[in-house]
């Protein structure tokens, strides 16, 4: 008996049972008159809730909305809320209706199996499994749900909330020569799919080449004269979050270059500091330097362009 | 236990406890919706809301670099609108309306009309201004064309002190372009499960870009004209079911270019002009289809996608080359067969065996099959000699990803997460044929209290390389060192260590701290980049003081360190050992303090106040004997300051009055372009750039106008 006992007791802990006790006591129900039940009280609550029926999930004209016809209103969202709504005996904690965020007693599966709900076909078919799914990130950790202005829909706004897990980004975009995301003109879902994609980086186009050429899209080719690794892979020879090198290139040219091109001659030789201006001005060193000559670094359509230089 | 909740139990250990919780509004009896009346909800009236908006700004001077991007390159007042508007008419149907900066160049509009959950239209405009250089000048004629000349009074050299027109004939001008991007999307919901969405956007790029042209020996600085079109097309229809729902799409991507070449004078003594090729006009198709099944057992999703394309461009090709004195070759196709097939497909299984487990296995494939023409061309180098014959290669790649992971939750306080990855990579015509990865990692997640949470991640790749050989006919002299391993082909073994620590020891304090520390040896590579070495460390606090007033600070410092083994050698081909090394060492430093005061003066004051500073120092040396003393470069600096003063003033609830002050300052020391002069480098007539230092304050006043209700 003694042992039955323990194989439940050490099942029940394996299998994360001690969330079930969260809140199934009693089968819940909904409250006695919706929403006029929840705003009697929260209507003034900070932080404010009523910016809700600004947005798209206050909205009663669409049948799909938790505000649409015979829809649960609030306790769509926050679960059944009768017994939250009903009466507690004076000292015992009021019964919880599910609250989100990552700080939130509601686990974060429950949360966003709400929102999922409605909104798989949304979201997308690529977010289970994904690296914010598999890492537990809330819908509300980025998400703002009653208030009139969603942040993370602005591109002004939308980086300080993926800054909030992703700080090493934000000094990133405060290089020298980094993509305008700090100036508002670019957002973080310019190139990044939050809800998951197939690939790493969680990139919305299938590949980080077919990324970078939504905005760059001469550098597609095919070309006459490809190099070898820009067809391949953009990030071999830049960072695009930002760089503290010209151009978001990882490191300075002609070492850059160097790093990948030996042939006898001037692309092997060492080019120290008698190359500055106040020595004897090198032309591999200063100005363009590998690309005052070799200027198609992303490729050649030119029938002579093999070494780039048309 | 009861037989009830025994049952639950049983159930819920088998599908986790998430798809119970989930589905719980489900598994109700529904409400009385008669008594649900919603009286106290406070919907939106029909009529306009929002507010609108203007403002005076005046920049105290002139730079690109502060205006690159935003538009305010130029000193002087200027008078900026914007609009964020809603007009509801009845049984949902609106429109709304976005516009932001429309008095400057980094203007934007977004017009939407429809009704919520049946339909919507969108229409946008988006200007993005790029202000390059400011600081340059130039002797040619033409700039933004096709053609570029030299001065009718040119006097050619065979060295920029030679030029003896050159001082009189430069002239400044400005680098930089406008990107316009205007869009149109659609969305139909045809039913709960059916939808269709299309968006189409055609962006142009016009202006003037930096490139070089080079003839023997010689280079020349130059402005390409910049005259681009892309048109990009979105659709899809999108069907949900029950456990599953699919993704039917299409992409398409349309690229022209006005200008197919770029022809210019030659400068120096030699030939008279060379001609370069622009890109090419391209387009790109592809159809892709992706879907997820969920299966009622262990909260198991199965996601899949297919996607196949064609990149193709067949412009007609320029000749090898204008230089009269080279007796032309004919081409051996007239308009290049560029065509590249790509196909891209994933699988991924997740799934929640137990509560507290979750596992994940994901197969990627991607492929580049380049599909274009190859043929053996006579080229002619840089317009000046003719060279051997090359025959082009036809890049593709074949990609293949395994990855295997597994989280465990222990309890509320502790969670671990292990994982396998596996990335294949298979290539043509280059050096190494096949490079195979595998990582493995760990990582962990604990919260000893409440305030306090920790996580570590550890990993450890190796990558390696199949044998590497010699790329063939690449011609005499052009032979890489064979001791040579390109970085991104070569053997290597990358560490990466992550400690994160979240402390919030009251509800108003919160501290974050982060360090990353990540390795790259290339072991095997005797020349070429053999380390590098990357670290990073953030610390972010954020308090609330009071009632309102919240500080955060930030603080960032991250260093990429690099070492790079060189084989000089002037014979050919150059087969000799390692006999030079260059060390990089980049740091980044950030820090900042943020206030955010709103609510002051009984509710009708906000303020908001920032500071921001960023510095880089970037330090190099080569060695000129292995293992020798580093010819020290001079540092590579840069500084970027900022303040920002912001208040907003409510006179009552229509009218706020705005007011800020910004400031910005940025200088920068850069050994590659300060003190080059336009004749500086005696073989390259450059355009004399200067690092673009600034010091710039910005004022604003204006007002906000909310289209609030009276009885509001």
């Amino acid at each position: 008996m003694l042992s039955r006992f323990a194989v439940m007791i050490l099942a029940l802990l394996l299998l994360g049972v001690a969330e079930l006790a969260w809140g199934q006591d009693e089968e819940p129900g909904f409250s006695a008159r919706g929403a006029d039940n929840c705003i009697g009280c929260h209507r003034r609550w900070e932080p404010p809730l009523m910016g809700i029926f600004e947005t798209p999930h206050g909205n009663p004209h669409d049948a799909r909305s938790p505000f649409g016809e015979e829809q649960l209103q609030c306790e769509a969202c926050h679960g059944p809320g009768g017994a939250h709504a009903g009466r507690v005996k004076r000292g015992d904690p009021r019964p919880p209706i599910y609250n989100f965020g990552s700080e939130a007693d509601t686990p974060v599966a429950v949360q966003n199996g709400m929102c999922m709900q409605c909104h798989d076909g949304h979201v997308g078919e690529q977010w289970a499994g994904s690296a914010h799914d598999i890492n537990t990130v809330a819908c509300a950790d980025c998400h703002s749900l009653h208030t009139p202005e969603d942040a993370v829909l602005d591109s002004r706004t939308q980086s300080e909330a993926c800054y909030a897990c992703h700080a090493e980004v934000k000094s990133d975009f405060l290089k020298p020569s980094a993509h305008p995301v700090r100036q508002g003109a670019l957002a973080c879902t310019d190139c990044h799919n939050p809800h998951g994609t197939a690939n790493d980086s969680l990139l919305k186009r299938a590949t980080l080449n077919e990324t970078c050429y939504d905005c760059h899209a001469e550098k597609r080719g095919p070309l006459v004269w490809e190099h070898a690794p820009v067809v391949e892979d953009c990030s071999v020879c830049h960072d695009p979050h930002g760089a503290v090198h010209p151009a978001m290139l990882t490191r300075r040219p002609p070492q850059l270059c160097q790093s990948c091109h030996t042939p006898s001659g001037h692309p092997s030789v060492p080019y120290d500091t008698s190359g500055l201006p106040d020595g004897t001005p090198s032309p591999y060193l200063l100005g363009g330097n590998c690309l005052n000559c070799h200027t198609q670094v992303h490729g050649s359509n030119h029938p002579s362009g093999k070494a780039l230089m048309r | 236990m009861n037989t009830n909740r025994t049952l639950k139990v049983v159930i819920a250990a088998l599908l986790g406890t998430g798809v119970m919780a989930g589905s719980v509004a489900n598994a109700q009896e529904m409400p009385d919706f008669e008594n649900w009346k919603c009286r106290f909800c406070p919907f939106p009236e029909k009529g306009v809301s929002g507010d609108a908006g203007a403002s005076a700004i005046d920049v105290s001077d002139d730079s690109a670099r502060f205006g690159d991007y935003t538009g305010l390159d130029e000193e002087g007042t200027r008078i900026n609108a914007g609009a964020d508007m809603v007009y509801r008419a009845g049984s949902g149907y609106a429109i709304t309306l976005d516009a932001r900066d429309l008095g400057l160049d980094s203007r934007s509009l977004a017009l939407q009309a429809g009704r919520q959950g049946r339909w919507t239209v969108d229409l946008s405009w988006d200007e993005l201004p790029r202000r390059l250089d400011d600081s340059v000048s130039t002797v040619y004629e033409g700039l933004g064309s096709s053609r570029l000349t030299l001065p009718s009074n040119w006097v050619r050299g065979n060295f920029t002190s030679e030029l003896s027109a050159l001082q009189g004939n430069l002239r400044d001008f400005e680098l930089g372009w406008d990107r316009e991007t205007a869009g149109l999307g659609l969305e139909f919901v045809q039913s709960a499960r059916l939808r269709y969405e299309a968006e189409w956007t055609r962006q142009t790029k016009e202006g003037r870009g930096l490139t070089w042209g080079s003839f023997l020996g010689t280079a020349e600085d130059l402005v390409k004209p910049l005259d681009y079109q892309t048109d990009q097309v979105d659709a899809a229809l999108v069907y949900a079911g029950q456990d599953w729902n699919v993704r039917l799409g299409y992409y398409g991507s349309f690229f022209s270019n006005q200008d197919t070449s770029l022809t210019w004078d030659n400068p120096f003594t030699g030939p008279d002009r060379g001609r370069m090729a622009m890109a090419p006009d391209n387009r790109y198709h592809q159809g892709r289809l992706s879907g997820v099944y969920r299966f009622a057992t262990w909260d198991t999703t199965l996601n899949a996608s297919y996607a196949r394309g064609r990149m193709e461009q067949e412009d007609a090709l320029l000749q090898y080359t204008i230089n009269p004195a080279i007796a032309g070759q004919p081409l051996p196709v007239q308009a290049f067969d560029g065509r590249a097939d790509t196909t891209n497909a994933s699988v991924r299984l997740t799934a929640r065996p137990a509560d507290a487990l979750r596992v994940s296995a994901e197969y990627r494939y991607n492929e580049r099959d380049n599909e274009s023409g190859q043929y053996d061309w006579a080229a002619v180098q840089a317009d000046s000699f003719q060279t051997l014959s090359f025959r082009n290669p036809a890049y593709s790649f074949e990609d293949q990803d395994l990855l295997l992971r597994a989280n465990y939750r222990f309890n509320r306080r502790l969670s671990a997460a292990a994982g396998w990855e596996q990335r294949e990579r298979e290539r043509d015509f280059q050096n190494v044929e096949t490079t195979e990865e595998d990582t493995l990692w760990g990582s962990l997640s604990f919260r000893p209290v409440s305030a306090l949470a920790l996580s570590f991640r550890l990993e450890d790749g190796s990558r390696d390389a199949s044998e590497y050989q010699a790329i063939p006919s690449t011609g005499l002299g052009a032979e890489q060192n064979p001791l040579l391993r390109k970085y991104y082909l070569a053997d290597r073994e990358r560490d990466l260590v992550q400690v994160q620590a979240e402390f919030t020891p009251a509800p108003r304090f919160n501290l974050a701290l982060r360090y990353e520390d990540a390795r790259d040896e290339y072991d095997q590579s005797q020349v070429g980049l053999v380390e590098a070495d990357y670290d990073q460390l953030s610390a972010d606090a954020s308090i609330q003081l009071g009632k309102a007033l919240v500080v955060t600070a930030y603080f960032s410092r991250d260093t990429y360190d690099s070492r790079t083994v060189g084989a000089a050698s002037f014979a050919v081909p150059n087969t000799a050992p390692p006999n030079w090394e260059a060390r990089t060492e980049d740091r980044h430093d950030v820090h900042g303090v943020a206030f955010n005061w709103p609510g002051l003066a009984d509710g009708k004051l906000d303020l908001r106040a920032d500071f921001m500073q960023a510095e880089s120092e970037g330090d190099s040396g080569v060695a000129t004997v292995l293992g020798g003393n580093p010819d020290a470069f001079p540092t590579l600096r840069s500084q970027l300051k900022g303040f920002q003063l912001n208040a907003d003033w409510h006179v009552n609830p229509r009218w706020t009055l705005n007011a800020g002050w910004r400031w910005e300052k940025f200088d920068a020391d850069d050994w590659a372009i300060d003190g080059v002069g336009p004749a500086t480098i005696p073989s390259v007539l450059t355009f004399g750039a200067q690092t673009l230092d600034y010091d710039i304050d910005v004022f604003l006043l204006g007002f906000r106008y909310n289209l609030v209700k009276d009885e509001e």
